[in-house]
């Protein structure tokens, strides 16, 4: 009888992985999403505008003439940059003689820039965030540094020896891990990766079953069959489907990430900048070192878990709403309000991103119709192996009596046609069992 | 000889409404029962009960004489009058897919569809979609599923139904194989046509109990009144002089009745014996007025036997 689980599960299986969408989804989802990372690091490469900013200091506050041209006080805050250039004048050109010299922007500012903190920026092409933000930046030490030779007795260098830029990297007492942020988002990341499977994979167990019974197939495989050996069959094939897909995935991505590798290694990504490797580039990043001090065994092996759970308890139920209607429309009245959990463990996740400490967000990692979502977003940032093994012992135990429940309403609404039941009707059927 | 499939005083009730009351009855190997009856007489519930869909509130299920099992169950194929196929699969997978849910080996089961598809003229569907199929087609198929595991007992509920005559013709001759092999068949159905083709023995369920069973000729043989049908050619008048006081004249058919040999002038008349009166006696007046070229009992049809017993309790 085991062999039929067997049978049914590779039925779902190999009907769904060879048909073409899934293929296609399967190769062309993470193509798509590498392609268009590339893409855009190329496009933006290749599009990049080299910048000439004309600095109009009408005041003389951070420029000085040398030479017959206008230099700045400080050379060393204007930085060298890769697309930006910067010229200096005291007056303002005409729009079109700017324009015509080349220039792409116009920053002007005189006295009052030290009282406002303002200047204008007038511009021919749009200068973008980055480049405003080190336009901003470099006046704003020039400023700094007028004010510093006219105000102390200091020179340029020995303040800026005096200067101290604090960073703070967090680390759990307990567990001595770091980098909070990154992990919560990873979490939360891993956890937005689940409530899509759960209920992409959910609705598409719901469709075979409104399939076999619109299709009048079920009452042959009833007869062959228990309505439970059905139903197991399908959970089973439904959840390889969704196993195929997260493994054909993780290849591609592996694949993808190695063929990234060895073009940023041969440059084509850091065209103009000093030759670097992607693995040392990686070590030395802040962001990059949090992401290599998650546990990752535990962290997939948990996704792997909750979504085991979570599939089985949401499955069955959206299985028992597909057996007890005739058509979608009406399966969406059961399958709405069952996913709200889920949705408010989503929107609950993504208001504590930051605080996966928070009392609520502990709370929902334990209430099993929540916990597939809310758990994974605190794993990533270590949590208790207690915890863990608790909230899944919960949730495996919730999915198991909601598997038979369903099984009940699975059994009877398989044969029910006609009228559309209502809940009183599916707690009837509970109770009854046939 | 031990019954394929028996069963026991079943009762099953849907909260107040009692589908099957009590209900007991035996299918032979090699014999085809027709099972009749209408609408919500619990023909259906019976056959799902035996397929172990619904389970019985009492009474008990033999398959080979043996209690109800799941495995005993893998003897047993259906036919169930709701059904269909998966549309996105290939024909010959889906049935292969049937097969080994009846506990058949693949390499067995191959071999078995291949035969039956040629059998049934759908040899060249194998690797097509179902969903390219016709109606009939899909029907042959189905059919194929519940027989393709050399069932004992073969359940099949409205098997005709979407068959033209021809393909209809072709599975009443499958059936009929089955059975000569030993298969006990039983045929649920509306289709008097077919259960006067095909069946040996006929059970009328009407409100969830037997109200009539039996070998279809001797049902026929006790639903029978007296009447004959006697054809023949002169005249009408002559012809009644010539009953006398022997028999009730009902009604002259001009042409010939259905079934005979009579055309032309033929006329055919339905008559009833009076009490006293032998046939010999009748025939004899008539004789001498007329041609006889037939006589034959005017035995009731399978439907007007299910009407007359259904009737009472439906008027009722």
């Amino acid at each position: 009888m085991r062999s039929h689980i067997w049978a049914i599960a590779h039925r779902e299986w190999i009907t769904r992985v060879r048909k073409k969408s899934f293929i296609l989804g399967v190769i062309l989802l993470p193509l798509l999403g590498v392609g268009t990372v590339v893409g855009l690091a190329l496009v933006v490469r290749e599009s990049q505008v080299d910048h000439e900013v004309l600095m109009v200091d009408h005041d003389g506050l951070i420029i000085k003439e040398h030479q017959g041209h206008w230099v700045p006080r400080c050379p060393a805050c204007f930085k060298e940059r890769e697309g930006l250039t910067y010229r200096f004048a005291r007056e303002m050109p005409a729009d079109s003689v700017w324009l015509a010299q080349g220039f792409t922007a116009v920053a002007e500012f005189d006295n009052a820039v030290v009282q406002n903190q303002h200047g204008q920026l007038w511009y021919d092409k749009a200068p973008g965030v980055q480049l405003t933000s080190w336009i901003a930046r470099d006046l704003g030490l020039a400023l700094e540094h007028m004010r510093v030779l006219e105000t102390t007795d200091l020179n340029w260098p020995d303040y800026r020896g005096l200067r101290f830029d604090v960073s703070l990297s967090t680390r759990d007492i307990k567990t001595g891990s770091g980098g909070v942020e990154v992990r919560a988002a990873v979490g939360f990341a891993f956890s937005i990766f689940l409530f899509m499977f759960i209920a992409v994979h959910g609705t598409t167990l719901m469709r075979s079953v409104l399939e076999e019974k619109t299709s009048r197939v079920v009452e042959v495989i009833l007869a062959a069959v228990r309505p439970s050996q059905l139903l197991w069959g399908k959970l089973i094939g439904v959840a390889a489907v969704a196993f195929t897909q997260f493994l054909a995935w993780s290849v591609l991505s592996f694949l993808g990430m190695g063929a990234f590798k060895l073009l940023f290694n041969a440059g084509t990504f850091t065209q103009g900048l000093p030759a670097a490797d992607l693995t040392t580039m990686l070590a030395e990043n802040e962001l990059t070192r949090a992401l290599l001090e998650i546990n990752w065994p535990v962290m997939v092996g948990a996704t792997i878990a909750y979504f085991i759970g979570g599939y089985v308890l949401f499955g069955g139920l959206f299985a028992a709403a597909g057996a007890a209607v005739d058509n979608e429309k009406d399966a969406a009245q059961f399958t709405l309000p069952l996913m709200m959990p889920l949705l408010f463990a989503y929107m609950a996740g993504s208001a504590t991103i930051g605080n996966p400490d928070l009392p609520l967000l502990v709370w929902l990692s334990w209430i099993p119709f929540t916990s597939p979502v809310s758990m994974l977003i605190r794993v990533a940032s270590g949590v208790p192996w207690y915890e863990l093994a608790g909230s899944l012992a919960l949730l495996w135990l919730t999915a198991w009596a909601m598997i038979r429940m369903a099984g009940r309403i699975y059994r009877v609404g398989l044969l029910n046609r006609g009228k559309k039941p209502g809940y009183m009707d599916l707690i009837k059927w509970v109770r009854r069992g046939d | 000889m031990e019954a394929a499939l028996e069963v026991k005083s079943l009762a099953k009730a849907y909260g107040e409404n009692r589908a099957l009351e009590d209900l007991s009855m035996r299918v032979m190997p090699g014999r085809i029962v027709g099972l009749l009856g209408p609408n919500g007489a619990g023909k259906s519930t019976m056959i799902r009960i035996v397929m172990g869909i619904l389970s019985a509130d009492r009474g008990e299920v033999l398959i080979g004489g043996k209690s109800w099992s799941r495995r005993a169950l893998e003897d047993v194929g259906y036919l169930p009058e709701e059904r269909g196929l998966y549309k996105d699969m290939k024909v010959g997978e889906q049935a292969l897919y049937f097969a080994q849910l009846r506990g058949m080996r693949k390499k067995e089961a191959v071999q078995a569809l291949r035969s039956w598809f040629e059998r049934l003229d759908v040899d060249g569907w194998w690797n097509r979609k179902v969903m390219d199929l016709s109606k009939g087609m899909a029907q042959k198929v189905q059919f194929i599923c519940a027989v393709a595991h050399k069932p004992d007992v073969l359940i099949l509920d409205e098997p005709m139904s979407g068959f033209d005559p021809v393909n209809a013709r072709l599975i009443v001759e499958q059936i009929r194989y089955l059975a000569s092999e030993g298969t006990a068949v039983l045929l649920s159905t509306h289709d008097m046509s077919s259960v006067e083709a095909l069946c040996d023995e006929v059970m009328l369920l009407n409100d969830g109990h037997i109200v009539m069973s039996g070998e279809s000729e001797a049902l026929r043989d006790a639903g029978w009144n007296g009447e004959y049908a006697i054809g023949y050619s002169g005249s009408d008048v002559a012809f009644a002089r010539g009953l006398g006081a022997t028999c009730v004249l009902g009604k002259v058919n001009h042409l010939a009745s259905e079934g005979s040999s009579i055309q032309g002038e033929a006329r055919t008349a339905q008559v009833v014996l009076r009490q006293g009166y032998t046939l010999s006696e009748a025939l004899r007046g008539v004789a001498d007025a007329v041609e006889v070229h037939e006589v034959r009992k005017l035995r009731p049809t399978m439907e007007e036997l299910f009407i007359s017993a259904v009737q009472p309790s439906q008027d009722a």
